[in-house]
């Protein structure tokens, strides 16, 4: 009873040690080895491919409803002329990364926990290993890359997507001129502000990659196991990305 | 202990367990293990479900680290050795899993491949030889484009066996080798690990539920309960003169 309430209290520090180590295993893999091109490259498409509807469902309608609260709210001080400032400046500094982060959480991620530990449970892991290879290289090192770089390409289109999608109320629901709004956009919106967009999204891409990766490879006890590794991936990783988000936001405006 | 020592001189054991314990999550499934596989011989270890016989194959490979004991694999001591060491130690074993754990995104001949390209050095005509003369040697010839979700399991036994095989290994771990298959294709193994053995001077240890195709092949076997060993010796001998053997054999365990 004792060791057993020992063994809970203690589990969240273990995970996250072994988390480190296991982030630590991949820093030094890619540092010593590159990364292998073709799983990369696989990865790459397998992300992309996996959320781009998703991603343009999900930032176009949230374009669309933040044009019309916006202007629900400025009409007031009949600053409606000022919506295309705000949805661009939202989207492309909060919404849009963090949207989409959360989004390729539960398309992305639990693809990737479900994977990695329907292979643990069906020793395949063992196999690599016991084959002379390394689990980390084969199949972490090359998802965590090219979610870096495919997070950031995601969001980058979701920004467009969600400022088109605003576009869209503004000039049909709220009669302002496409070049007003485009104009709006436009002057408004800075290199930087897209740039700390991109900060973002690339952090998240590592965030909820190296969650989902770990929790399919901690996963334990059957098919039980592939059920708790994606839905620890999902939840863990949404939090994560919410929370890291506030403190990262916090960082990129003081630097 | 100097006969001890003698003794594993005199048949020169690649494998030695020494007062091995092993503990999942405070559960201890192995107190006290010792024995030692001597060359070109073929061992099986029998004992009732659950009593970790799969995890003595693990510990063996160095997929698993005991928490007490001591594991010499090759004459070296798997508790001193590094991840590059023990990658040379498995590179001289082959395993057959359970469920033979072959790779679903891979081809049969991908799959048979992996090893060799893993170890490098193989040229691909060399390599392309290699999986047609393994999936001969387990009757498969001709399914190298297949893949696993396409083949029947005792199918995909059969090719995690040509698997194994394909780096030429000096041990070879088989985990339920027979579990599953029809009778010819148990012939087929039983025949295929006898000729291991015979041609090849392959040492092979065996973990199965198949009493009768264990009787067929099996130079010795060691009986595991209760975390301990409860009988090792030659199958004849321990057939006519252990009663925990012949109780376990007839199905009239007690535990």
């Amino acid at each position: 009873m004792k060791a057993s309430l020992l063994r809970n209290i203690s589990k969240p520090f273990y995970s996250t040690g072994n988390f480190g180590l296991m982030l630590k295993d991949v820093a030094y893999d890619i540092a010593k080895k590159g990364v292998e091109a073709n799983e990369f490259f696989r990865q790459i498409v397998n992300i992309g491919n996996r959320s781009f509807a998703i991603v343009f469902l999900t930032n176009i309608f949230t374009g669309m409803v933040l044009a019309l609260q916006t202007a629900y709210g400025l009409e007031r001080f009949g600053a409606k002329l000022y919506v295309g400032n705000i949805v661009a400046l939202a989207i492309t500094r909060e919404l849009g990364p963090v949207l989409t982060a959360i989004m390729l959480c539960g398309r992305v991620g639990s693809g990737i926990a479900a994977e990695l530990a329907s292979m643990v449970v069906t020793e395949q892991v063992d196999a690599i290993r016991a084959l002379g290879a390394d689990p980390i290289r084969k199949l972490v090192s090359p998802r965590i890359l090219a979610a870096i770089l495919v997070l950031p390409l995601m969001s980058v289109l979701a920004d467009f997507i969600g400022i088109a999608g605003g576009g869209l109320v503004a000039i049909y629901q709220l009669d302002l001129t496409p070049h007003t709004y485009f104009n709006s956009v436009v002057n408004f919106v800075t290199l930087r502000d897209c740039f700390d967009g991109l900060v973002k999204a690339s952090f998240f891409g590592f965030v909820l990659v190296s969650i989902s990766c770990y929790a399919g490879l901690t996963a334990e006890g059957g098919t039980e196991g592939v059920g708790h590794a994606t839905t620890k991936a999902v939840v863990v990783g949404s939090i994560t990305i919410l929370i890291s988000d506030f403190f990262l936001t916090r960082l990129l405006i003081m630097i | 202990m100097v006969e001890e020592k003698k003794r594993e001189g005199d048949c020169n054991p690649p494998i030695v367990f020494r007062n091995v314990a092993m503990s999942f999550n405070g559960l201890q499934v192995h107190r006290d293990i010792s024995f030692q596989i001597c060359e070109s011989e073929i061992v099986t270890i029998l004992g009732p479900s659950g009593t970790g016989k799969t995890v003595l194959l693990k510990l063996m490979m160095g997929l698993l680290f005991p928490t007490g004991g001591d594991i010499e694999v090759f004459g070296v001591h798997l508790s001193s050795c590094t991840e590059k060491d023990l990658q040379t130690i498995r590179s001289k074993i082959g395993m057959l899993f359970q469920g033979a754990a072959l790779f679903d995104s891979l081809s049969v001949y991908e799959n048979i491949a992996y090893p060799l390209r893993e170890r490098g050095g193989f040229s691909e005509k060399e390599i392309r030889e290699v999986v047609k003369r393994n999936l001969s040697l387990v009757d498969l010839p001709g399914i190298e484009g297949k893949y696993p979700p396409e083949l029947s399991g005792g199918m995909k036994k059969r090719v995690g066996l040509a698997r194994a095989l394909a780096v030429s290994p000096k041990i070879v771990l088989f985990d339920e080798p027979t579990t599953g298959l029809d009778p010819t294709s148990v012939r087929l193994i039983d025949d295929l690990i006898l000729k291991l053995k015979e041609e090849l001077d392959i040492t092979c240890v065996l973990v199965t539920h198949d009493i009768e195709s264990s009787k067929r092949v099996s130079d010795r076997w060691i009986l595991v309960h209760n975390g301990c060993v409860l009988a090792d010796g030659p199958v004849r001998h321990l057939l006519e003169h252990n009663s925990h053997v012949k109780n376990f054999v007839e199905g009239r365990w007690n535990t």
